[in-house]
C-alpha cells in the first residue's frame, strides 16, 4: 500500500526534483527556455498519497477539489513562470503565452475550470446530462425518424410525446452553445486583463516575485472579466435560457422514465408528489383548526397572548433569568455611535450608523421608540399603535 | 535578483522560483504527516439542548454555564437566532475561538437557535409561511411562554435575516428587538450577481421539474459567483497550511460547513425567488405569507442591521436598503470590514460582532 512508506518515496521524488531543478537553472542563461520540473506529475502523485491518510472525509474531498482544480492551473502557470524567470520579457509576450497555454483564440479557461466543478454522484448541470446520456442515445433514432412527421392515428400523443422530447434536447444544446459562448468571451477578456495587470506590475518596485504572484494576478484578471460578464444583462438571458433549457428537456426525460415505469405497474414520482402534497395540506388544515380550538375565538392562531402551541416543548426546568446591574452596568458604555441618517452606497466610516434618538443606556425602553409609540409624527409609516391594529385585523 | 537587472512585470529569476517550488514540496511532504493527524472535523463548539420540536424543526437553547466560567445568562429577554435555509446553522458556532454564539454568552446574552433540518422529498411541498409563521412563530411563541413575556429579542441572518424581516412585520408585538446580519433586502441593486442569473430562470418549470432543489446545484451555484477564488485559488492556498494541524482543521471545518447544504424544499424556493429575488417584494411590494400581506413599515421595533463590506453574495447596498423601508424609528447600522463568511468566523468577527450586539441589546434593555 502506498501510504506505508510515503516519506521514502517523496524524498526520491525530492531529489528528483533537486536535479531537474540544476538542469534548469544552468541552462538559464541559453535562449532556449528551460525545462520545468513537472509540478503536476508530484502534485498528482502527493494526492494519490495524501488520500485516504486522514481519517476526516472532508479532508479526502479538499484533496480531491485539490486534485481537479488546483494542481492543474498552478501547475501551468509554474510553467509559465519559468519560461520568463530571469528574462527581459514585457507583458504582451507573457500573456500571450500564456493564452497559448490554455488554447489561443478559442481557448475557452472558465469552460474548463466549470466541468470539473463536479464530482462522483454530485447532482450538476453537466453530471445530469452525462447520466441521461445513454439514455437520450437510445431514444434519438425513434425521435429523428417522427420529429419532422405529422401526428396521427392511434400513436399520435407518443409521437407529440417524443417529438417535444427531440425539441428539448435540440433547444437545451443550443442554449448551452450560447453560455459556454459567453464563458468564453470571458475568457479572452481575462487574457486582456491579465496583460494590462502585467503591464501594471512592470515598474520597478511592483514587480511580481514569484510563480504565486503571477498566479494571483490571473487569478484576478479571470474574477473581474467574469463579473463583469455575469453581472450583464446578455448573461442573465443567456444563463437563464441555458437552465430553462436543460429544466425541459429534464422534464421530457422524466416523463418517458414515468411513462416507462407506469407500463411496469411501478408508482411514478407524480403520484408520490402527489400523495405528500395532499398530507401537506391535510396537516396544515388540521393545525389551523387546531390553532382555533386552542385560542377558542377565532383568530386562526394568530392572538397575541402567549398560548399553548404548536411544536412540542421538551420539559425542562424554567430557563434562569439572572437580572443583575452587570447589564446596566456595561449599557452605560454604548458602543453605537450616533450618525447621520443612512446613505446607503457611501456608508463605511462610521462602523455603526443610526437613525432616530440614541437610546440612553438606563432607559428602561429606547427614548426613541417610545417617541415613536406615542407619535404620529414617525416617518414612512403610522404610528405604532394604529399598525398594530392595522396587522391585528389583518390576522382576523 | 541575483544581479540581474531585470524589466518587465517578471522580477524572479530561476534560482527564487525553484525556491518557492521547493519551499511548496516541503509543504506537500509535511502534509503527508499532517493529514492523519487530523481526526474527523467537529463543529458545533458549545453545548446545547433541545427545547421544543416541531417537525424536522428544532430550537435549542445554547447552555452558556458550560464555558469555562459559564454563568447563568444576564440577559432578561432571550435572543433567537433564525438561520437561513441554504446552510447549516452551526456557522454561528463552528469552533471554539470562532463562535459569534459563544461571544454572546459570554456577555450575558440568552442564546437560541432554530434548526430547520435537513427537508427531504416529503416536504417539497412546504412553503414560506410554513418556516415563517408555523417554525419562526412556533419557535418565538415557545419562548414568549417559557419566558412569559410578550416579545423576545430576533437576530435573522442572510435568508433568515428576510424571514426574520417578515415575521417581524407579520407579528410586530412578538419581537421586542430586531437584529439582521448580512441580510438581503433590495434584491434588485446593481451588483447583486445571484439576482441577475434569478431574473431569465423560468422557477416554475425549475422546481416542478426539480422537487427539492438539490443542495449540489445550490453549491454550484455559488460556487461559480467567483468560480477561480472558490474553486482554484482556495486550494492552491491549501498548501500553505498543510504543515499546520490546527489551521487544516479549520479549513477542513469550513470545508464541511460549506457543503454540508440542505436541499431547499421546492415550493418554499418557488416563492422565495418569485416574491424577493425576482419580485423585490420587499422594495416593491407583493410579499405574500400565508395569505398575509408583509410590509416593512410594520417593523416598528428597534433594528440593527449589520452588513459586510465585502459581501459577494448579498452586497451591502442590498443590505442597507433596509434603512428607508422599516417603520421603526430606532434604526441602526453596523458596516462590518469582512465578507458573507468572515462576518462569523474572521477574528476581527469575534472582537466586534458580538459586542456590538450585546450592547445595542443593554441599550434596550429593560
Amino acid at each position: 500500500m502506498a501510504h506505508q512508506a510515503p516519506g521514502n518515496d517523496f524524498e526520491a521524488l525530492a531529489r528528483q526534483y533537486w536535479n531537474q531543478w540544476g538542469e534548469m537553472m544552468r541552462g538559464a542563461a541559453t535562449p532556449a527556455a528551460p525545462s520545468m520540473p513537472d509540478w503536476n506529475q508530484a502534485a498528482a502523485w502527493w494526492s494519490q498519497m495524501a488520500r485516504g491518510a486522514s481519517q476526516a472525509a472532508e479532508a479526502e474531498d479538499a484533496m480531491q477539489r485539490f486534485n481537479t482544480q488546483a494542481r492543474g492551473w498552478f501547475g501551468q502557470m509554474q510553467q509559465l513562470a519559468a519560461q520568463f524567470a530571469g528574462r527581459n520579457a514585457d507583458a504582451g509576450e507573457i500573456a500571450r503565452s500564456w493564452k497559448q497555454m490554455l488554447g489561443g483564440a478559442g481557448g475557452n479557461p472558465f469552460a474548463d475550470v466549470f466541468s470539473k466543478m463536479g464530482g462522483p454522484g454530485q447532482h450538476g448541470f453537466d453530471s445530469w446530462q452525462q447520466q441521461a446520456r445513454p439514455l437520450l442515445d437510445a431514444i434519438q433514432a425513434p425521435m429523428r425518424q417522427w420529429s419532422q412527421m405529422p401526428a396521427f392515428g392511434f400513436a399520435r400523443e407518443h409521437q407529440e410525446r417524443w417529438q417535444a422530447l427531440a425539441q428539448a434536447q435540440m433547444d437545451a444544446q443550443s442554449a448551452t452553445e450560447a453560455y459556454q459562448a459567453l464563458l468564453a468571451e470571458a475568457g479572452q477578456d481575462a487574457f486582456e486583463r491579465f496583460e494590462s495587470k502585467l503591464a501594471e506590475r512592470s515598474e520597478p518596485g511592483r514587480q511580481l516575485t514569484s510563480a504565486r504572484a503571477l498566479f494571483d494576478l490571473w487569478i484576478d484578471a479571470a474574477e473581474e472579466a467574469y463579473a463583469e460578464i455575469a453581472l450583464s444583462p446578455r448573461f442573465r438571458e443567456t444563463y437563464g435560457r441555458f437552465v430553462n433549457g436543460q429544466m425541459r428537456l429534464r422534464a421530457a426525460v422524466q416523463g418517458e422514465v414515468e411513462h416507462a415505469t407506469a407500463q411496469l405497474g411501478m408508482p411514478t414520482r407524480t403520484e408520490i408528489d402527489a400523495a405528500h402534497r395532499k398530507i401537506v395540506q391535510l396537516e396544515r388544515e388540521l393545525r389551523r383548526l387546531r390553532d382555533r380550538m386552542d385560542d377558542g375565538d377565532g383568530t386562526g392562531g394568530r392572538s397575541e397572548a402567549p398560548r399553548a402551541g404548536r411544536g412540542e416543548t421538551v420539559k425542562r426546568a424554567a430557563p434562569k433569568q439572572v437580572a443583575t446591574s452587570e447589564r446596566a452596568s456595561k449599557a452605560a458604555k454604548p458602543a453605537l455611535r450616533k450618525a447621520k441618517p443612512a446613505a446607503p452606497a457611501k456608508a463605511k466610516a462610521k462602523p455603526v450608523k443610526r437613525k432616530g434618538k440614541p437610546a440612553k443606556a438606563s432607559s428602561p425602553r429606547p427614548a426613541a421608540k417610545r417617541a415613536a409609540v406615542t407619535s404620529s409624527s414617525a416617518p414612512r409609516a403610522p404610528s405604532a399603535p394604529a399598525k398594530r391594529t392595522a396587522v391585528r385585523k389583518q390576522a382576523r | 535578483m541575483n544581479g540581474i537587472d531585470l524589466n518587465g512585470p517578471i522580477g524572479f529569476t530561476p534560482d527564487p522560483l525553484a525556491q518557492e517550488a521547493m519551499a511548496m514540496q516541503a509543504k506537500l511532504r509535511a502534509g503527508l504527516e499532517t493529514l492523519p493527524r487530523v481526526d474527523d472535523v467537529s463543529y458545533g463548539a458549545t453545548e446545547k439542548e433541545e427545547v421544543w420540536r416541531d417537525g424536522k424543526v428544532v430550537l435549542y437553547r445554547f447552555r452558556g454555564d458550560t464555558l469555562p466560567g459559564g454563568r447563568a445568562p444576564t440577559a432578561k429577554v432571550p435572543l433567537l437566532i433564525v438561520y437561513a435555509l441554504v446552510n447549516r446553522p452551526y456557522m454561528v458556532d463552528l469552533q471554539s475561538d470562532k463562535s459569534i454564539v459563544r461571544g454572546l454568552l459570554e456577555r450575558g446574552e440568552d442564546v437560541y437557535v432554530l434548526d430547520w433540518g435537513y427537508p427531504d422529498r416529503s416536504d417539497r411541498y412546504l412553503e414560506l409561511d410554513d418556516y415563517i409563521q408555523r417554525w419562526i412563530g412556533g419557535a418565538v411563541d415557545h419562548l414568549r411562554r417559557t419566558y412569559r413575556m410578550d416579545a423576545v429579542n430576533v437576530l435573522g441572518i442572510c435568508q433568515g435575516g428576510a424571514f426574520s424581516l417578515c415575521y417581524s412585520a407579520l407579528n410586530p408585538a412578538k419581537v421586542r428587538n430586531l437584529i439582521t446580519m448580512v441580510t438581503p433586502v433590495d434584491f434588485h441593486t446593481e451588483d447583486n450577481m445571484l439576482s441577475n442569473w434569478t431574473q431569465g430562470l423560468d422557477v416554475d418549470l425549475f422546481v416542478d421539474t426539480l422537487g427539492n432543489v438539490p443542495a449540489d446545484l445550490m453549491n454550484m451555484c455559488y460556487l461559480t459567483l467567483k468560480p477561480w477564488r472558490l474553486f482554484v485559488q482556495k486550494y492552491v492556498g491549501l498548501v500553505d497550511i498543510l504543515d499546520d494541524k490546527a489551521a487544516l482543521e479549520d479549513f477542513l471545518r469550513m470545508e464541511k460547513w460549506i457543503f454540508d447544504s440542505p436541499d431547499q424544499a421546492g415550493e418554499a424556493f418557488r416563492q422565495f425567488i418569485k416574491q424577493f429575488y425576482q419580485g423585490n417584494g420587499f422594495v416593491k411590494g407583493g410579499i405574500d405569507i400565508g395569505g398575509r400581506p408583509v410590509d416593512l413599515a410594520h417593523v416598528d421595533m428597534p433594528v440593527l442591521n449589520i452588513f459586510a463590506q465585502q459581501d459577494h453574495l448579498v452586497p451591502p447596498s442590498s443590505s442597507q436598503a433596509l434603512g428607508g423601508l422599516v417603520g421603526s424609528d430606532d434604526y441602526s447600522e453596523l458596516s462590518f470590514r469582512g465578507g458573507h463568511i468572515g462576518i462569523y468566523v474572521s477574528g476581527r468577527a469575534q472582537r466586534e460582532v458580538p459586542q456590538a450586539i450585546h450592547d445595542w441589546l443593554a441599550q434596550r434593555a429593560g
